[in-house]
């Protein structure tokens, strides 16, 4: 892959436009009045206002970020909640892909609970992002993903793009997470799901709603497990959405222990240090629209990673509140 | 001709196997053919249901992968175009290299011929001489031991029945990891081996972990290097 094309940035329509139309194979965040407006091409899309610019985080509905891949390359695959576990097998051996699934739809849900037991997961590299709308559109608009090709929009399927390398590069997927496993008890769930009402804690039956409010628990605060050394969040959606349940923005795992979160205090600052100045180029990133609201990135910079403010991110599987990039590397 | 029914004939994937899918990865060079045994399959997940990845011999220059899950009842017929499920070549594969040997070719030429890579080269030699290939005759076997240009000397990777998977795959092992993608890997792998209790499943978990070594041996070093200090105390002298 030549890095030397364009790189990441937000863009307004006309400068996309141009990209677009040059043949460049690009991944495209935007407001849906933005991506509906341009051209048909090598190109997917997905849905949000929100965006880590360069100068900072930042809400525009004139403007779209796009992440290039280079020219007329790699390939364009919908998937429907039917052809979604067979994703992995459409990859290339040495490559990767991108993929954008719409906030609220049942091939998201199938995708949180089912992706770490698709076929060649974690072998193929594949990071991207949940599509949302502007926070004042919440319950009045759906989340979007558009190929780009036909210029379909879609709530129902996740969008893929996938980039082949040539066998002396290879794509590394990173994620940034600052939270850690905070000293609270140990939580572990029965079932793998969205919700929940009881949980063991600390081996003991009791009830999460009841744990959150008799220590006064801030659930803006994830809660983390620890995957062989990766801190995995789980973030708090509701309380008492229906009697006694709490609910969860990525499905908690049956077998895994958790905690709650310690709280980061200046993010933005923490994440400069958390962010490694090594490393090949960035090709794609994006991070967390709970980042962004709860630790107020609005104007701020996260370093080097800049991209789509998403509604979910994925690193393999699905992620809460943190930060995914991919990076090229050589050999 | 669509390309699943020209797969089913130049691998002669016969009834009650079909292909399913065909992948052709032109710049890999590589052909994956997804197998099923019916239309009640067909497009559908399997979830849980776990599948195996076999090598097989080549499809002119394009290395060919198989994919299939086997069914669980023992006493499959040994179709050429699949293996065992806890194998990572197939059937054909291993009669092709050892009819190559019974023609008098050295094991090197035969992976060259064949176009087999040291990894997998060392799981093949490993079958023939522990017996496990029932066509290796006991002259085929001593002389492999005197060829070994292509065996775990030239790997980095041990051999998916080298007893340091299983030490890795235990939830107390400590295992300092670079790549999301490996902790991630093996925490699930983790997870599954301490509630599956059927040897093949374990196996397959092993091989999906070892195929993640060699696919990403260049980023591995530090890893790697903890495989081979965990081998240290109880491996000397296990490997040819």
């Amino acid at each position: 892959m030549n890095n030397a094309t364009a790189t990441s940035a937000l863009l307004d329509l006309r400068q996309a436009s141009a990209l677009i139309e040059r043949g460049e194979t690009l991944a495209i965040a935007g407001h849906l009045e933005c991506l509906a407006a341009l051209p048909k091409g090598n190109w997917i899309g997905g849905t949000t206002p929100y965006f880590m610019a360069s100068e900072g985080g930042t809400c525009r509905l004139d403007r779209v970020f796009v992440q290039p891949f280079g020219q007329q390359t790699g390939e364009i695959a919908c998937y429907d909640r039917e052809r979604l576990p067979h994703m992995l097998e459409d990859a290339p051996e040495n490559g990767f892909s991108i993929v954008i699934l719409p906030a609220g739809s049942g091939v998201l849900e199938d995708y949180a609970r089912e992706a770490p037991n698709y076929p060649d997961m974690y072998i193929k590299p594949i990071a991207g992002w949940v599509a949302g709308v502007h926070l004042d559109q919440l319950g009045s608009a759906q989340a979007q993903v558009i190929d780009g090709r036909s210029g379909r929009c879609y709530a129902d399927q996740a969008v893929v793009l996938h980039i082949p390398l040539p066998p002396d590069q290879t794509a590394l997927v990173h994620a940034v997470n600052l939270f850690k496993p905070g000293a609270g008890p140990v939580l572990s769930f029965d079932e793998t799901g969205f919700a929940a009402r009881d949980c063991l804690i600390d081996g003991v039956r009791g009830s999460l709603l009841e744990l959150i409010r008799a220590r006064g628990i801030d659930t803006r605060l994830p809660l983390v497990a620890d995957y062989c050394g990766a801190m995995v969040n789980v973030s708090i959606q509701s309380l008492e959405s229906e009697p006694g349940l709490v609910s969860f923005y990525a499905p908690v795992f049956a077998g895994v222990n958790y905690r709650f979160a310690d709280a980061v205090e200046d993010y933005s600052e923490r994440f400069l240090q958390a962010m490694p100045s090594d490393g090949g180029p960035i090709l794609f990133g994006c991070n967390c629209i709970l980042n962004y609201l709860y630790s107020q990135l609005q104007g701020r910079q996260t370093a080097r990673l800049t991209g789509p403010i998403t509604f979910g991110e994925v690193a393999y599987q699905l992620l809460n509140q943190t930060a995914v990039y991919l990076t090229l590397e050589q050999g | 001709m669509k390309d699943a029914e020209l797969c089913r004939w130049l691998l002669e994937v016969n009834e009650p196997w079909e292909v399913s899918r065909v992948r052709v990865d032109t710049h890999s060079r590589e052909v994956h053919a997804y197998l099923s045994t019916g239309k009640s399959w067909f497009g559908r997940y399997l979830g849980e249901q776990p599948r195996s990845r076999w090598r097989h011999t080549n499809i002119g220059a394009y290395k060919t992968y198989i994919h299939a899950s086997l069914p669980e009842q023992d006493g499959q017929a040994a179709h050429p175009f699949l293996g065992k499920s806890t194998s990572d070549f197939t059937h054909g594969l291993a009669r092709r290299v050892i009819q190559c040997l019974q023609d008098g070719l050295r094991y090197r030429q035969v992976c060259a011929l064949l176009d087999i890579d040291i990894h997998l080269a060392w799981q093949i030699k490993h079958a023939i001489e522990s017996g496990q290939l029932a066509a290796a005759d006991p002259d085929l076997r001593a002389g492999l031991q005197l060829d070994d240009p292509a065996g775990q000397a030239g790997s980095t990777i041990p051999a998916s029945d080298d007893g340091v998977w299983l030490h890795v795959l235990a939830l107390d092992c400590p295992f300092e990891i670079r790549l999301l993608s490996l902790k991630l890997l093996l925490a699930r792998a983790r997870q599954d081996f301490a509630k599956a209790h059927d040897p093949d499943m374990q196996t397959l978990r092993i091989n999906e972990l070892r195929r993640f070594f060699i696919k990403h041996e260049k980023h591995l070093e530090h890893e790697i290097a903890q495989l081979s200090n965990h081998r240290q105390p109880s491996m000397e002298g296990d490997q040819p």
